[in-house]
């Protein structure tokens, strides 16, 4: 079926596809049924592989003359300078020598942007509070030069191995790893420059990878995931310095995991929204009866079938002072 | 099932005394300057890991009051028999020895035996019980292994003579990341 073919009903699509029927009405109510075609599309194309070059290990041209001599070819993507999308490749990219001297990693394009817009710096006291499994900590580690302080945190001890061997392979010396709930971390007695929350979301944004999400979460999923980014979102706040950034985001397009978090603790917490400089659109204004706090429309929706990559939602936050 | 127990903690004098007695004896003064040029500390479960951390992260590691995972570099593990070096402690000390070996095969990456026809180049002589830093095309980085023969044995040697044995469960090559990492 060519969920494109605007004689097809696009519930019927919807279920011809594999998605549970309450997906389509609400990506129908948030992006309109001709985008939510085009999402679908999407979904069932086969995602762009793309690399960052870790430039802890050493400088771009090495590796991209390294994979050139193995036949990988590649090209640059605008505003990303040490990322590749892999056009064709005879060796899997994931497994070649370099790959295993960290010289590069595997990693979504969308997903470099978090870091971008956090802007780490060298000497910096940095948080990463979801860690594992260690692409955006590598990422900060490699803006940071290796110097600073990266806290990671992760809840699970078997992603906490995975998140240690990929620092390792991709020659991150300056992170702390810890075992913990997030929640918990204002036990820590360390208050940050910097907070990278990439949250545990519901993954709706990611579907074009995960197609099992297609039917794996409901909307009482999406609720406890929304109770759960309130509070590691508001006990990150609690330990960020006054002045200090926070940057949330998501791979979900749900509005209960992204403008609804945000707008529930800009009611508790005084906060202000940076405007970000990434593609994408910016965040609701409003979705159904409920109208947002202003300030949110600051915030970036990466849509997947506009970007050409995983879904995710941005927002950057200052803490006022 | 109950969960092992670790801690993460500094190295005490009699294990720092092992570590630096192993690299003294395998690398020589300059190599064990440098991993002593950070501060180790320990990773206690079943196995005894050792790490390499910055001033910085040692600061900030010691002033946590709360149960470290890990932090820094690994960089090998103690045992009984000694300290073991491992893959990111042998990338450390690469540019201060000449044990290096270069092989003209990935095999070693996939916790292969180095055979006696897969030596490219050895910079320096070895002998039986040495460890050796291994390199493959490009000087990439492979990992680290032990010699279990002398290099002027090598060439009167039958053909697939083994010279450095493969563990594909032991952190000594990097393709050890993919096989056991995740």
């Amino acid at each position: 079926m060519n969920s494109l073919d605007k004689n097809v009903d696009i519930y019927k699509v919807g279920e011809k596809l594999g998605y549970l029927s309450y997906i389509t009405k609400r990506y129908v109510e948030l992006i309109g049924e001709e985008e939510t075609r085009r999402l679908y599309n999407f979904n069932e194309q086969k995602l762009p592989k793309t690399i960052r070059m870790n430039t802890l290990r050493t400088d771009i041209e090495t590796t991209e003359n390294l994979l050139s001599q193995k036949g990988v070819k590649m090209r640059k993507l605008r505003d990303l300078p040490e990322a590749r999308e892999i056009i064709s490749s005879s060796v899997p990219v994931g497994a070649t020598p370099e790959y295993l001297n960290g010289f590069y990693l595997l990693q979504g394009k969308n997903s470099l942007y978090p870091v971008k817009v956090l802007n780490p710096q060298k000497g910096e006291i940095v948080g990463d509070f979801a860690a594992a499994p260690g692409g955006k900590t590598s990422h900060l580690a490699q803006l940071m030069e290796n110097e600073g302080k990266i806290v990671a945190i992760e809840l699970s001890t078997n992603r906490c191995r995975s998140l240690k061997s990929n620092l390792a392979r991709l020659g991150v010396t300056n992170t702390i790893i810890l075992n913990m709930d997030a929640r918990d971390s204002t036990s820590l007695n360390v208050k940050f420059d910097k907070i990278l929350l990439d949250a545990p979301c519901s993954g709706s944004g990611i579907i074009v990878s995960d197609p099992s999400r297609k039917k794996s979460k409901s909307l009482k999923d999406i609720m406890s995931f929304h109770e759960l980014q309130v509070s590691m979102l508001s006990k990150a706040l609690e330990i960020l310095k006054p002045g200090g950034i926070l940057l949330y985001c998501t791979c979900s397009l749900e509005p209960e995991e992204n403008e609804f978090v945000i707008t529930k603790v800009m009611e508790e917490v005084n906060i202000k929204i940076d405007k970000i400089d990434v593609e994408g659109k910016p965040g609701l204004r409003q979705f159904g009866k409920y109208e947002f706090n202003q300030e949110i429309t600051k915030a970036k929706r990466l849509y997947p079938q506009e970007t050409n990559g995983e879904g995710f939602f941005i927002v950057k936050m200052v803490k006022e002072k | 099932m109950n969960k092992e127990e670790i801690s993460f903690r500094k190295a005490e004098e009699p294990e720092l005394k092992v570590i630096k007695n192993s690299i003294l004896k395998f690398f020589g003064k300059e190599a064990t300057e440098v991993i002593f040029s950070k501060h180790l500390w320990i990773r206690e479960g079943k196995i005894r890991e050792v790490f390499a951390l910055s001033e910085d992260i040692n600061e900030a590691a010691s002033s946590l009051d709360i149960k470290l995972y890990s932090a820094g570099t690994p960089i090998g593990s103690l045992w009984e028999e000694g300290f073991q070096l491992e893959i990111e402690g042998a990338l450390m000390i690469t540019n201060l020895t000449n044990k290096k070996l270069i092989v003209n095969t990935d095999q070693f990456l996939y916790g292969k035996s180095i055979f006696k026809e897969n030596i490219e180049e050895c910079k320096d002589s070895f002998n039986s019980g040495d460890l050796l830093i291994i390199f493959g095309k490009n000087k990439l980085h492979f990992g680290v292994g032990k010699a279990i023969i002398d290099s002027n044995k090598i060439t009167e040697s039958p053909p697939n003579t083994i010279v450095v044995k493969g563990y594909p469960n032991k952190p000594f090559d990097r393709g050890w990341y993919l096989r056991k990492g995740n």
